[in-house]
């Protein structure tokens, strides 16, 4: 038995988590919640000691009261019957016993914050700065800040592209971008959401603050809103004053470059693997785990 | 076909058993303080020799706290120990063993993720929850009084006023503890004299968050998600006339609602409420309408700009026109203070969005004249209020207590066992 907590099983949870999530049509807040109960809780639990579908139910379950927007456990639980009617019981006594045990596994905190929010705001924020106006007074202190996050973390080695790109143009003149600031628009809010969507798959929502999420995800929807090729990306973003400006503002804003970085490759990363899936092969080892115990 | 053991929790489950350490083996429950729908509160002390390393930390700096303000206390030596409110929830229980698993209920899930969040000192601070047996217990600090029973000592011994200072201290603490409430984004929405307690030296400790939720970004209106919030006589206008967006203004009027009653020692607005007799229509509560019009008058678009807007508003027009009278009312029950006046006035603002803020009330005028807020709204007092009474001819968890530890508390073979049959 070869099935382990990797990203190809992870895919897998957070896309029943999403299935069961639209039977029951679930505002995004809810589904987040339920996928970062999930995240932590397989982090002190192995994935042979439990159900996992039944986890899946009840993160869901715990989520919705959490968020506000309650479902009767009933409800939930018919739900998840008919996506996998071989692993949920008919008794929602297991459901509301394993609720207790994940809000212990949880240690009780169960109110989360999320990106989507940040989102937003940075839109309304990116769409009305003036740069211009705000650098000239504070450009020393901007290349100060970014040359010493450079210079201490490994991020800035050579073979790293996206981060020596960030760090070679953070301290750049804003005086001579043409654009004061960035209106985004609706495909790229829509592709930052998507970026969002996809991180809580991966352990970042866990690691690094919403408000690096979403700002890593603006970031990338730029970034692939022009079709760049990974190839002769540096020189393009050079000519992307869009890009340039955000890379400025990441830079004036002082928000933790180190942890933009690691997030946007996180993403990346995730998006590799997501090439390699494979969903079958997932499905039934987890039959062949459940069957066995 | 799967076995059964794949549809339960298995070997996790065993495995959290045996770590496990149960409510009983922590706490000694003294008696029980109050019950109510939501369950039962007991008040509980420390087993010595019971904590972890993990919980000495938190339990010493308790106790620091509690040796540094019992200075002013010399005879309460008793309250040196390590004093604990536990709040256990009702379940589908019979005779006090909890049955099945039923899914915590929306009231349960609230008060265990905003207890967790919020620290302030007006704020009665949680010290732990377990889940057990079914059973959720939520250890709260304890609290050795509450304004309802204080309010009952003034109004038995004659009737005789609270003083000043105290009366003033407990109005800035409830209004320091409910902003602290308000920016954070998070409204009570069960502000009443009975929930509001106070500790044995003066500290203002606001409780019973089963009510309390968010309300910054919600997914839907808050009247879906509960119908009916605040108790009858702290209702806000705006709740009595169906208002579907309510703000944390409700939190105001209710807390106006408890300074007229430290005043009077009476409720201000004491409605007979409307029973609901189906879950689907909520009825008009046109006596708790009426007590409110009584004393303020009846409010208009003029005073209230949305008043028409809200849905119970053709109600109204079954009520005669009657004046403001609250400074009748304020007079009547022997006071002057100027300033006081404008504070209720403002807390008991009909339009929600005039009503005061409680970040702008901390500096309302009357707190900014003498006598000066304190920390202890007990300093000085010439008397004693009653400690809070604890039943102990109750069932449940002090039965359960005295059939595993009364008679060889120390035998933790025998706890050990009993946890190993149930497993």
């Amino acid at each position: 038995m070869s099935i382990s907590y990797n990203i190809n099983l992870r895919i897998y949870l957070h896309k029943c988590l999403l299935t069961l999530s639209r039977k029951l049509n679930l505002k995004i807040q809810p589904v987040a919640t339920a996928q970062i109960y999930l995240s932590r809780f397989l982090i002190t639990v192995s994935i042979k000691e439990i159900n996992l579908y039944l986890l899946i139910a009840t993160c869901v379950y715990l989520a919705c009261k959490i968020e506000e927007s309650a479902h009767h456990i009933r409800t939930v639980l018919s739900e998840s019957r008919n996506l996998w009617p071989e692993f949920i019981p008919n008794d929602i006594t297991k459901l509301a016993e394993f609720e207790f045990y994940l809000i212990d596994e949880l240690e009780h905190c169960l109110v989360v914050h999320h990106p989507y929010k940040s989102l937003i705001q940075l839109k309304n924020v990116l769409s009305t700065y003036d740069f211009q106006i705000l650098a000239g007074s504070n450009e020393d202190t901007t290349l100060v800040n970014a040359n010493s996050v450079a210079n201490n973390k490994a991020y800035s080695s050579e073979n790293n592209l996206l981060a020596s790109t960030l760090m070679n143009n953070s301290g750049s003149s804003a005086s001579s971008l043409s654009i004061k600031n960035i209106q985004l628009t609706d495909d790229e809010i829509q592709a930052a959401w998507s970026f969002i969507n996809d991180s809580y798959i991966t352990d970042l929502p866990l690691i690094v603050p919403p408000h690096i999420i979403a700002i890593s995800s603006i970031f990338l929807s730029i970034f692939i809103s022009k079709k760049l090729s990974m190839s002769n990306y540096l020189n393009l973003i050079k000519q992307n004053e869009r890009l340039l400006f955000l890379i400025n503002f990441i830079a004036f804003s002082k928000i933790n470059l180190n942890q933009i970085i690691e997030s946007i490759q996180e993403i990346l990363i995730l998006y590799e693997s997501w090439s390699k899936y494979d969903e079958k092969s997932i499905k039934d080892d987890i039959k062949f785990l459940l069957l066995n115990r | 076909m799967a076995s059964n053991s794949i549809l339960t929790l298995g070997s996790y489950k065993n495995r959290k058993l045996i770590s496990k350490k149960t409510i009983l083996d922590t706490y000694k429950i003294l008696g029980y303080i109050a019950s109510g729908t939501y369950g039962k509160v007991y008040k509980a002390e420390y087993r010595s020799g019971s904590f972890n390393n993990n919980k000495t930390t938190t339990i010493n700096s308790n106790a620091n706290s509690n040796a540094n303000s019992n200075t002013n206390h010399k005879n309460n030596h008793d309250l040196k120990k390590l004093l604990f409110a536990i709040k256990k929830f009702k379940g589908d229980s019979r005779d006090g063993e909890i049955l099945h698993y039923t899914g915590l209920s929306q009231s349960a899930c609230r008060e265990i993720a905003l207890s967790k969040e919020l620290k302030h000192e007006n704020i009665i601070q949680l010290v732990e929850i377990v889940l057990e047996k079914k059973s959720i217990y939520i250890v709260f600090e304890f609290a050795e009084h509450d304004l309802l029973q204080i309010i009952h000592f003034h109004s038995q011994n004659g009737l005789k006023p609270i003083p000043e200072f105290s009366f003033k201290s407990i109005m800035w603490q409830i209004l320091n503890g409910v902003s602290y409430l308000h920016q954070n984004w998070i409204f009570h929405r069960d502000l009443k004299p009975a929930n509001i307690m106070v500790t044995y030296d003066g500290i203002i400790k606001i409780g019973d968050l089963g009510l309390a939720r968010k309300f910054d970004n919600p997914l839907q209106n808050f009247y879906t998600g509960d119908k009916v919030v605040v108790t009858i006589w702290y209702r806000a206008p705006e709740l009595l006339l169906g208002g579907r967006h309510y703000t944390p203004a409700i939190d105001l009027w209710a807390v106006g609602c408890i300074l007229a009653e430290l005043l009077a020692l009476r409720p201000i607005f004491k409605g007979e409420e409307a029973k609901i007799e189906n879950r689907r229509t909520i009825p008009f509560q046109t006596n708790q309408m009426f007590k409110i019009i009584e004393i303020l008058g009846k409010p208009t678009v003029k005073n209230w700009p949305t008043l028409d807007k809200y849905p119970e508003y053709q109600h109204l027009q079954n009520f005669k026109a009657y004046s403001n009278k609250l400074l009748t009312w304020f007079h009547n029950i022997g006071q002057s203070n100027s300033n006081l006046f404008s504070l209720l006035q403002t807390l008991l603002e009909y339009d929600p969005a005039e009503r005061i803020a409680a970040y702008d009330a901390l500096v309302h005028q009357y707190f900014l004249e003498p006598p000066y807020v304190s920390t202890n709204a007990f300093d000085g007092l010439p008397f004693k209020y009653p400690r809070r009474k604890i039943t102990t001819d109750t069932t449940d968890l002090l039965q359960l207590q005295n059939k595993n530890y009364k008679r060889n508390p120390n035998d933790l073979d025998a706890i050990s066992s009993r946890k190993r049959q149930k497993v």
